[in-house]
């Protein structure tokens, strides 16, 4: 993302006030700075003007205009905190005071900022933008002609953010939607879109990075292909060979990191948190002999440690009961070699590919565009396409990069729509990679039947009496959580291209709200939970804390669209307890298993000696 | 270089310093006691077989789960062990081939070692075994095997930690031994079986059955199972009453062994609610049926200095980076925001969690949806679980996931649950899917479903131009494209146990060998020939891959014309391919704008 630059103006006239417009913008200015503060960018700045205000101050003398925050670069969360409660004390002593006195400052102010921006930044290239919050728009009293004028003096795009209650019809006529509209890029929206943008769970947007580059081949020569030399396949006329690249197409995220530290006292006895160096050291134990050889497991931690050097330490890799330490020639032959490709093994129709098999995140494959030709574009296309038509999926073998592990891989075809120059919908043809397990990977053990029960020597159980009252109420159970009726985010936008969602800017805009509404009704598409309750909780402490003041901290609830999302669905009406009755649902005794024992008959399911012996007698008198 | 090769002398001594209490629990010592009759057509080659006897059948079969097995659970013990054996060695009729110790290099070496000489025909079975068709074998009573598994189980073997899973895996194709006849014998063996169940030995058994000769398990069952005639009635807590006792054909001695070798290692435990009625919860257990091997994972540090030759261990410290004092105690953590740091108090920590997940493993289901909207290829994030029902916390669990599986079946619907799998996990969605009718298995598959900020976004293409303006070209491009697929259609689809993975097998290899002191011939200077030789054995998929190679090569030679065209298709696929494959239609001068390094991440 290039740089950036981020004036806002803050009309505070009385009206703004009263009605609270103020603290909603507010509300706005602290998100978008505390989230700016988190990604610590050297090029991205921010200033605020107030307009409309009894205060002067600003680099022109002009009256009314008060520049409450100059330039800063990087926005850190200390110089939110410091500016959001300056801004706060501002409203605070104002809101009180019940001047009625309307002071018109508005155009100055954008005058002033303006010629800020241009003395700070001279020629840089950096996109300049002005966010204005103003529930008056019918303020800038100006021509046509002046708004000409004004549209070429700016030099920076605005976001005009309106906080009146005003309808579309009322706004029409208004200069500052001219003005808006005289200059490219510029937008309006109201201040209540805002404030649900900054509260729906924004998702992150991750740039892609090409993870493999190279060629997907069928029936290529095995030894010509496991050579470093690349390129083979494709003057093969006996193969095909198709030019690709790989990109990320799921990936696991992780919460936000903590940080580990130790709480110190500077010199101020002020205690603050610094961040600890963290080191591996290496030891051997030497057991303690002195205690009396016991049996037991008491002595288990009777040792003393020597500390030893780093390069003495090697692994000695296990093999069944040995440990072996290998010669360090021998260590570099462990390794593998391979050679980076994609060689297609055959195709099966998909329902012949267990879902199950797939075990690991997913990878796009699509015709590399950068190294490759029309050739390869289409010849990917065909693959594609051929693919879908015939419900098939294919098989392969992939390596990434040189010496990277082998995997057999199902390659899946899928469509990803996406919006072209001339905004025409078009498709684009891409392969899913996900990796198959190999003959190691496999745990398959076989299970107690679920349908007709048989004992472990295959003896038959008998049947439940109330099977078919009980199947009956699971259906009604079923179909009471049914959740066929809300919509599911199409196949083809499953994936988004980067394009269509990437902004121009890091301020946070409802740009993509027709995504947010398809998202926010599927029922398989959901927020990253933990990470949203984490920032809420971080950005609500600080609020509370840092910025209100508040002695005890009170953690949020999380919003209600989120909670819907993660909580039981109701299609109909229905009332389980008759089949939990049925069922004879019944929590067993903890109290009455030691751990011990629970675990054993986890394990193997066999009755205590007394039954056996029973059974055995029972046996034997037949 | 040094005989001896393990890194400490003795075998696995460290195991039990290294675990701790634990970590115990979770990591099953697994005990497998092959126990094989030597009858006389347990000699004779079988028609099943291909002509091979079983009993080299078994003994390959050991070569592999052994070979198996130190990949998958190096910590797996197995003893092989031969009854009515009149070795000089054997004692009152059995032969220790293997004790029952852990896997280790001696022992593999030993019986591939056998199977050389077997094959190159060095040796015979019945020599190896000193077996005589026409000598009376059976002096030794069944009694005598039976309290020798018992105490062969129950054995310290030191440095060995005691077994948890103990298991018989009982080969023979004589169903009526000389106890058959004696009612007092079959009641001291059924003692004595009470006597293996008591102490947790189960048994699987091998009763191999010719075409010719079929295995008649009346003996046996009376044995080995608990009133398989009185188990009307019974309870769904009393499933156990004895292993199967049904005979095998002798083609499947291999594939059960393999089979029976898992033990069920559960990967989570947890409640699984129904909606919002808290009264509705039953217990699940979630097994790992597909996971990830890696090479290399499975080590040791180990101090070498001079002579001395030690186990290692890496600890953690933390420094306080201005005074370097170590402060590994008084630590916390902290969320960095900015350059704010914030600290958390523990039940702080608490609420924020509770407001959307447990502290320990659960599953709720949250709606159901039909399959088809719910379950794709294209967004896999993470192996999936099998789940079946536990009844150790909640009676009923059985019932109610039988219920739910016929009906999720019947209406090819799948569950939405909301939960986690581990303690420390994060709560995420899950789809619950039932296995299907054409699987053995019956239960459900439980599928992480990824967060939206999982799902990445598509990259920008450098041209989005696919060739709309040649549509002929494209529609015969495709149509060649499918004749060339339906030469390569996978009929048996794809096989994990088809490919063993490269990575892990050369690993192993180099362990192996190096371990048992086998030359190895360097790769560097072999001839192409030898190398693709090489190749395809080493690599499974590399051999799969050479086939198709040569079906293509082949079909151009062949006689029959439906075969002939497909090496006529891949050729006029090049043609295709080629004539847009000009530098005049590519795009690759352009400037990518993906290729700008950023300079700051989003």
């Amino acid at each position: 993302m290039s740089s950036e630059s981020t004036t806002f103006i803050v009309d505070v006239s009385p009206s703004m006030i009263k009605k609270d417009c103020v603290f909603k913008s507010m509300a706005y200015l602290e998100y978008t700075l505390l989230n700016k503060s988190k990604k610590n960018r050297k090029t991205d700045w921010v200033s605020c003007y107030l307009a409309n205000c009894p205060v002067s101050g600003n680099s022109q003398e002009v009256p009314n205009v008060f520049q409450i925050q100059p330039f800063l670069a990087p926005v850190t969360t200390t110089d939110t905190i410091k500016f959001i409660r300056h801004l706060k004390q501002y409203c605070d002593q104002h809101s009180h005071d019940g001047t009625t006195e309307d002071l018109q400052s508005m155009i100055q102010c954008l005058l002033v900022a303006s010629l800020d921006i241009k003395q700070k930044f001279q020629a840089r290239k950096i996109s300049k933008q002005i966010v204005v919050f103003t529930d008056n728009l019918d303020e800038l009293d100006i021509t046509d002609e002046e708004i000409e004028v004004l549209a070429k003096e700016l030099n920076a795009r605005i976001i005009l953010v309106d906080c009146s209650k005003k309808g579309q019809e009322e706004k029409k006529q208004s200069n500052w939607l001219k003005l808006v509209k005289a200059i490219p890029n510029s937008n309006v929206y109201t201040i209540n879109e805002l404030l649900i943008e900054i509260t729906s769970p924004a998702t992150s947007v991750v740039k892609p990075v090409r993870v493999f580059s190279g060629e997907l081949r069928f029936g290529a020569d095995v030894l010509s292909t496991q050579t470093p030399n690349p390129n083979s396949g494709i003057k093969d006329k006996n193969c095909i060979c198709i030019k690709v690249e790989a990109f990320p197409a799921t990936k696991a995220v992780s919460g936000l990191n903590r940080k580990t530290v130790v709480e110190t006292e500077d010199s101020n006895m002020k205690k603050k948190f610094v961040a600890v160096k963290s080191i591996i050291e290496y030891e051997i134990h030497s057991e303690e002999k002195n205690k009396k050889a016991n049996e037991d497991e008491e002595m288990e931690s009777s040792y003393t440690s020597v500390v030893i050097s780093k390069d003495s330490v090697t692994k000695a890799y296990r093999y069944g009961a040995d440990y072996v330490v290998l010669p360090s020639v021998l260590v570099d032959q462990t390794v593998y070699e391979t050679f980076p490709g994609l060689d297609v093994r055959g195709f099966l129709d998909r329902e012949a590919l267990p879902r199950y098999y797939l075990t690991s995140e997913s990878s796009f494959i699509i015709a590399d565009t950068r190294l490759g030709c029309l050739s390869d574009t289409m010849a990917f296309g065909a693959l594609v396409d051929v693919m879908l038509e015939n419900r098939k999926v294919a098989v392969a073998r992939y390596v990434s990069k040189k010496d990277s592990e082998v995997n057999m891989c199902a390659l899946c075809p899928i469509l990803v729509e996406h919006a072209d120059m001339d905004s025409e919908t078009k498709v684009v043809r891409s392969l899913t990679l996900c990796r198959l397990p190999f003959a190691e990977d496999e745990r398959v053990t076989d299970f107690p039947k679920l349908l007709n029960r048989t004992t472990t020597s295959g003896t038959p159980l008998e049947q439940e009496t109330d099977e078919h009252e009980i199947d009956e109420l699971m259906e009604q159970l079923v179909d009471s959580m049914d959740t066929d009726e809300l919509p599911a985010v199409s196949v083809d936008n499953y994936y988004q291209p980067i394009s269509r969602v990437t902004a121009d800017t890091t301020l946070p805009l409802p740009f993509l709200k027709k995504e947010r509404e398809a998202n926010k009704k599927d029922p398989l598409r959901v927020p990253t939970v933990f990470i949203y309750r984490q920032q809420q909780v971080l950005m609500e402490w600080i609020h509370q804390l840092m910025i209100n003041d508040s002695k005890e901290f009170q953690i949020p609830e999380l919003p209600d669209s989120l909670k819907e999302k993660i909580s039981p669905y109701l299609f109909k009406n229905f009332d389980s307890n008759e089949l939990v009755k049925l069922l004879r649902i019944k929590k067993v005794d903890k109290s009455k298993l030691s751990s011990e024992l629970k675990d054993e008959l986890e394990r193997e399911k066999i009755p205590d000696l007394e039954t056996l012996l029973k059974r055995g007698e029972q046996d034997s008198k037949e | 270089m040094q005989a001896s090769s393990n890194a400490f002398g003795g075998i696995g001594e460290l195991n039990d310093v290294m675990d701790d209490a634990g970590y115990r629990k979770f990591d099953i010592h697994e005990g497998i006691l092959f126990c094989v009759e030597l009858s006389e057509t347990m000699f004779k080659e079988s028609q099943e077989l291909d002509y091979k006897s079983p009993l080299l059948e078994i003994l390959e079969s050991l070569n592999e789960l052994m070979s198996q097995l130190v990949i998958t659970r190096p910590g797996t013990a197995i003893g092989c062990y031969f009854y009515y054996c009149s070795r000089d060695d054997a004692k009152q009729g059995i032969f220790e081939f293997s004790p029952l110790r852990d896997i280790n290099a001696t022992f593999m070496k030993r019986l591939n070692d056998l199977l050389e000489d077997l094959s190159s025909g060095r040796m015979t079975l019945y020599e190896y075994f000193n077996f005589q068709p026409t000598e009376k074998q059976r002096q030794m009573p069944l009694g005598v095997l039976f309290t020798f598994m018992l105490d062969t189980f129950l054995q310290d073997i030191p440095g060995q930690r005691q077994l948890s899973s103990k298991k018989v895996f009982l080969f023979t194709d004589n169903d009526i031994p000389q106890e058959a006849q004696d009612t007092d014998d079959r009641a001291r063996l059924r003692s004595l079986t009470i006597d293996l169940f008591d102490n947790k030995v189960n048994f699987s058994t091998f009763f191999i059955g010719y075409a010719n000769k079929s295995f008649d398990n009346e003996f046996y069952s009376d044995i080995l199972q608990l009133g398989s005639h009185t188990n009307k009635g019974v309870g769904l807590n009393s499933e156990f009453d004895g292993p199967n006792t049904k005979p095998i054909n002798a083609k499947y001695i291999k594939s059960k062994i393999l089979r029976k070798k898992e033990i069920k290692r559960i990967m989570f435990q947890c409640p699984l609610m129904f909606g919002e009625n808290e009264d509705f919860t039953v217990g699940v257990k979630g097994y790992t049926m597909y996971s990830h091997e890696k090479a290399g994972v499975r080590y040791k540090l180990v101090y070498e200095h001079e002579d001395v030759r030690r186990e290692a261990f890496s600890k953690r410290k933390f420094l306080n980076p201005m005074t370097g004092e170590d402060v590994t105690s008084s630590t916390v953590k902290v969320y960095p925001y900015g350059d704010l740091d914030i600290n958390f108090s523990e039940n702080q920590n608490q609420i924020v969690m509770e407001a959307y997940t447990q502290k320990d493993a659960f599953l709720r289901i949250i709606g159901f949806r039909s399959s088809s909207k719910a379950i794709h290829y294209f967004n896999n994030i993470e192996k999936s679980a099998f789940i079946v029902p536990d009844e150790a916390k909640y009676e009923g669990s059985v019932r109610t996931l039988t219920s739910l599986f016929k009906t999720l079946r019947k209406k090819d619907k799948i569950a939405i649950l909301w939960g986690k799998l581990k303690t420390n996990s994060h709560a995420s969605l899950f789809v619950l899917s039932p296995s299907s009718i054409k699987e053995y298995n019956e239960g459900f598959y439980l599928y992480r479903v990824p967060f939206l900020d999982e799902i990445r976004k598509f990259p920008s293409l450098l041209s989005y131009d696919n060739g709309e303006k040649y549509k002929l070209d494209y529609e015969n491009m495709k149509k060649i494209t499918q004749n060339i697929m339906g030469y390569f259609n996978l009929k048996d689809g794809y096989n994990p146990s088809d490919f063993r993975n490269p990575s892990l097998q050369k690993h192993f290899k180099v362990l192996h060998d190096y371990l048992l002191q086998i030359e190895t011939t360097p790769e560097g200077n072999e001839t192409p020939d030898a190398k693709l030789n090489r190749i395809i054995h080493e690599d499974d998929s590399l051999r799969k891959l050479y086939h198709i190679r040569n079906k293509i090569l082949d079909s151009e030679k062949s006689e029959d014309p439906a075969i002939q065209r497909l090496n006529k298709y891949v050729k006029i696929w090049n043609v295709f391919y080629n004539k847009f494959n000009d530098d005049s239609i590519s795009v690759k001068e352009e400037k990518k704008p993906l290729d700008k390094k950023p300079k700051f991440n989003i």
